[in-house]
Parts: C-alpha cells; structure tokens; sequence
C-alpha cells in the first residue's frame, strides 16, 4: 500500500522535468535565506540593544514633597507630557543596527522602608536639567534630591537574601483588556465638592504605611515614550466600535423562539461612553508601561497575602468594569503550585521566578523585544513570554503616580518638607562668578 | 541551466553564513544573558566577621605605629577607629554615629566596652579640638584598646593568652 503510494510519486517526480525541480530547490533556498536572515537579525538587533540599555548612565532622585499640594494629577500628566517630549530614537542605519539604540527609559517608584513611604525617579543621568525643569514647572514647591539607589541597600540574589533571613513576593500588573480601552482616570476621583474628592494614590500610601518593621515594599513603573503614532495600531477596534449596525441583538418572542436582528443605527448611551472613552484614550502620547512589585520581609514576618492581595488590591480601584482594569500577570509572580500548569517542579521554578523578578526589579528591566530576545533570554524552567508592557497614556500614568495632594494629609508615613520654597528675587546683586551660583539654577 | 545552478551555489553561501551570523548572535546573547539561576552567588562580596580582610588592615595598622613617628600614629588610631565602627555596622548596629551605635551596647556584655569608648574619645579630641597633643605611649594604649575590643568582639584572632 505504501510502496506503490510511494512508487506514484517517485513517478510523478520522475515526470516533471529536472530543471522545474531546480528550479523550486532554488526558491526554497531563497525563502530559507529570507526566514534564516529574519532570525540573524532579531538575534543580532537583541545583542546590541542589550549591550545598549547596560551602558546607560542612570540616576536616581527622590521626590521630596511640601506638606500641602494644591495641585490635581494633571500637573502630573503636564509633566509626564514634558518627560515624553525626551523620546529618544535611532534615527539611521548605523544607530538602529550597531549602537542598537532603544529608546531611554524612565522609572516612577513608590518604596517603603519599615512603613516610612518615599517616591523616586530614575531616569538618564543627562537629562537631569530637563526632569528638574519639568518637576518645578508645575511643583515648585516639591524638592528633587539626588540620592543613591536604594536597590543597592537590598540583596542582589536570592541566595544572599535567603541568608539574610528574608523572602520575597511579587508580580508583574498588566491589562485586561486592549491598551485601546482606558483605566479609571483620576479625573473621576475629582468633583467640585470637597467631600466627594479623592486621591487614588492614597490607598497605596496607606498600604506603604503598614509595611511592618524591617519590611520593605517597592513598586515601580517603568516607562517608555512610545511613538506618537501608537493609536494607529487600535484603529481597527475604534472602528469595530462605531460600526454599531453589524451588532446583532438576540430577543425572545412570546412563543419563545429566538430572533435575531439586526439592530438600528443608534448606540445605547454605555455604548457612546465607552466610544467616546477610547477616542480620548488614544488622543493623548503614550508610554509602554510595566508595573512590577516586590515584598521583602523577614522571613519570621513573612505574609504573602499582604502583597498578592493588599498591593494588587490596591490597583483595583482604577477599574472599570465596562473599560479596562489591572490585574497581576501570573505568570510572573511568584506563587507557583503543583496544581498549576505546568505541574512540575513548583519549588524550583518558584526560585526561578523570584530570581528574575528580583533581578528584573533591580535593573528595572524593560520586557525584551521580539520572539528571539525573550527565547535567549529563557531559562528551561523559566521562560521569558509572559512579562509585557502595556501602552498607557500620560493620563493614566498620572492618575498611578503623582505626588500625594492635601487629601492624603492623614499619612504620618511619608515625609514632608516642613517650609515652602521660593525662588530668591530676579537680578539681585552675586558676588561671584557664572560657575559659583551654576548649582543653584 | 547553468544560470540556475550558479544561483543555487550563491543561495547555498549566503544561506549558510546567515546560519553562521545566527550561531553568532545567539552566543553573544547567550553570554550577556541575565543569570537567574537561584544558586547565583552575588557579585559583590559579603564581609563576615573573621574575616582575613579585618586582619590585614590591623596589621597594616600596626605597621603604621612601628613606624614610630607622630603623624602616623594619630593615622593608626583614627583608621582603628573606623575598623571598629565597621564591625559594629556589620553586626547590625545602627545608629547615625558611632557614639549611637556604642551606647547599644551593655557593658555587662562586653567588657571591653569601657576601653572602646575611652578610645573612641580619645580619637574624637584627637580629630576634632585643634591642636591636641598626644604622645607615643598615650598613642599604643588606646591602640591597645582598640585590640581589645576588636578581638573581644571576635574580629581579631586572639593571641593565645586566653586560653
């Protein structure tokens, strides 16, 4: 049975002539060539980007807040549209294969040390003028100070840290549903009325503030300017949106059989709100946004539900149902278990995943670009496809970091600047020359 | 047929150095790929009590004094001082100052204590008040007693007489 099967098409090969044959051996060459050179290129691009993003000179600075801020998020968003403006990019050849140029990113960070609550930003060590201009253009009165990086403070792996006596939980936040879909926006914590105004950014305070002694909690948003053009890539789910006349309804009739139909032209007043929360989703520049956080504690002390559900938790309150909320991505937090896939070695992979999460956390890594990036960048035990970043526009940036305003005076656990700040009067009289006053501008 | 042929060989080149260029590539992102494995030493080295490390930067405080002359005593003292501060540190004592991290702890518990803060003081005038004199022989004591603390407080390896 087989052999004759075989026999046909060895006479069927035999009757095509030779030259066809030669010629499809050299197309699938050819189409090799094309599929062995997409795979060269990812790789190599994957290279020299990493050694690109591991040169970097950062810089680290807290943000000192004044004991009253008068100012909503959107001074926020204002100077997250200024940090945006930065967006660096390969701009030729030579920068995008060789120097492997990506674009530089920023990392907002809320930790707590033992319940004591500060905020930071890292960003290129050289744009430091260009932050701090940014920051006082709409927070005069906050004060950047540069500090060294506290990350330095914590343990670099997993087995120092074991031997300091404490463990780690933590996750990775992302989307539920598509970018194009936003989070619950700070403006609707805001109202006219004092009594129904609120500070999204409170509840995470508070829970910074119950970090128990030695206990350090850290969350950070890592951010990367995208391209303006980043709404073209949800054109297609702004316009599956409109198109309301392809919706079809079912209903039942009084003698109870089904009916489809198609239903008219009109959109149900949720269905505009939501169009119309997309659009203004889209209309504002975006960054690719990781959030990650980590939980060390002593291992005496240890709870890890205070990080999986009191941390996570307290991203639940952007959610919106109808619109888009924030979940963990499971993949990379650190609980693994023998009833989830994929079933084996759940102690081991759990290492794994602590290591990277650390380590991620350290570097405030950005998840690798490409298929074959995250493939190198794998672990048998632990693959790199899940962690991802998620574009998210200044506003929602904003509405997830921005320094506390006076609604969230109750915390005792952030520090404040006692006195307000004002600049000195312009043209007094210096004694002294350009580079003596150049570290008071 | 020969134009065919001719194509299959420079298809055959460059499909096999594209192979090369990949083997290439995913070596070196091999090579500079994070390590996370959880048996991962740290690249930075943790001091523990005991240490070689405490020892050789006593003993080169020690040279310092044979050296005999004033200036390098007053150095001794002041670089004995910072060891032991340091090993205070590393045992977790925390405070802004010195001095904080002293009164932690009980004289009862180490003996030697009261030799600590007497040379502690005794550094404090010699870094702080202009023009503090001090002698050789004031100079080895509290020298001394800084070796008493630092091998009570089991950094130094003891000479021996104790036992």
């Amino acid at each position: 049975m087989l052999d004759s099967f075989g026999n046909q098409v060895y006479g069927y090969l035999q009757s095509i002539p030779s030259s066809v044959l030669e010629i499809i051996e050299v197309v699938g060459l050819f189409i090799l060539g094309i599929i062995l050179f997409a795979i060269f290129r990812a790789g190599w691009l994957h290279w020299r980007r990493e050694i690109f993003k591991n040169e970097i000179d950062w810089m680290i600075m807290e943000i000192k807040i004044p004991r009253e801020i008068r100012k909503s998020p959107k001074a926020m968003e204002q100077v997250l549209a200024s940090i945006h403006s930065l967006r660096n990019s390969p701009s030729n050849f030579g920068e995008f294969y060789f120097d492997g140029e990506v674009t530089r990113w920023y990392s907002l960070e809320m930790v707590s040390f033992s319940g004591e609550a500060h905020l930071y930003i890292r960003f290129y060590r050289k744009q430091r003028n260009l932050v701090e201009a940014a920051f006082f253009s709409y927070y005069p009165d906050i004060e950047l100070i540069e500090t060294d990086d506290y990350i330095d403070r914590m343990p670099e792996t997993i087995s120092e840290m074991y031997s300091q006596g404490y463990d780690l939980w933590g996750a990775e936040m992302v989307l539920v549903k598509s970018p194009a879909y936003p989070i619950k926006m700070y403006s609707e914590f805001e109202s006219t009325e004092e009594e129904k105004e609120f500070d999204p950014v409170s509840t995470f305070l508070e829970v910074l503030g119950k970090v128990k002694k030695e206990e350090i909690v850290g969350i950070q948003i890592i951010i990367t300017p995208m391209d303006n053009g980043w709404r073209k890539q949800f054109e297609g789910e702004i316009d599956h949106l409109k198109d309301s006349s392809t919706k079809k309804s079912t209903s039942t009739t009084e003698s109870g059989e089904i009916k489809e139909f198609t239903r008219s032209l009109m959109r149900t007043p949720g269905e505009t709100k939501i169009l119309e929360a997309v659009e203004d989703n889209l209309s504002k520049p975006a960054f690719e946004t990781t959030i990650r956080f980590i939980y060390l504690s002593p291992k005496t002390s240890f709870y890890d539900s205070f990080a999986r559900r009191g941390l996570s938790g307290a991203f639940n309150q952007y959610s919106a149902l109808h619109l888009n909320s924030i979940r963990q991505n499971y993949p990379t937090g650190t609980r693994t278990g023998i009833f989830y896939y994929p079933f084996i070695f759940p102690r081991l992979r759990n290492e794994y995943r602590k290591q990277r999460l650390l380590r991620n956390y350290r570097h405030r890594e950005t998840p690798p670009e490409g298929f074959i990036g995250r493939f190198i960048t794998s672990r048998f035990l632990n693959w790199n496809f899940a962690t991802r970043a998620n574009p998210m526009n200044i506003e929602a940036v904003a509405t997830l970091y921005h320094p506390p305003s006076h609604f969230v005076l109750t915390a005792p656990h952030i520090k404040r600047l006692e006195s307000r700040r004002g600049g000195p009067p312009a043209g007094l009289a210096i004694f002294g020359d350009e580079d003596n006053i150049e570290r008071f501008k | 047929m020969g134009v065919i042929s001719i194509l299959k060989i420079i298809f055959l080149v460059i499909d096999s150095i594209f192979l090369l260029g990949i083997g290439f590539v995913i070596y070196k992102g091999y090579s500079i790929r994070p390590d996370i494995s959880p048996r991962r030493k740290p690249s930075r080295r943790t001091f523990t009590l005991r240490d070689e490390v405490f020892q050789e930067r006593w003993n080169s405080i020690r040279r310092k004094v044979e050296t005999g002359t004033i200036e390098s005593v007053k150095m001794a003292i002041i670089e004995a001082d910072k060891l032991a501060d340091e090993a205070l540190k590393l045992a977790g004592f925390e405070g802004e100052h010195m001095a904080d991290r002293l009164a932690q702890i009980n004289e009862e518990e180490l003996p030697s204590m009261k030799a600590l803060w007497r040379a502690h003081r005794l550094r404090n005038d010699l870094v702080h008040t202009p023009g503090y004199q001090i002698t050789i022989d004031k100079a080895k004591s509290t020298l001394e007693d800084y070796e008493k603390f630092l091998t009570e407080f089991g950094i130094l390896a003891s000479n021996g007489n104790d036992k």
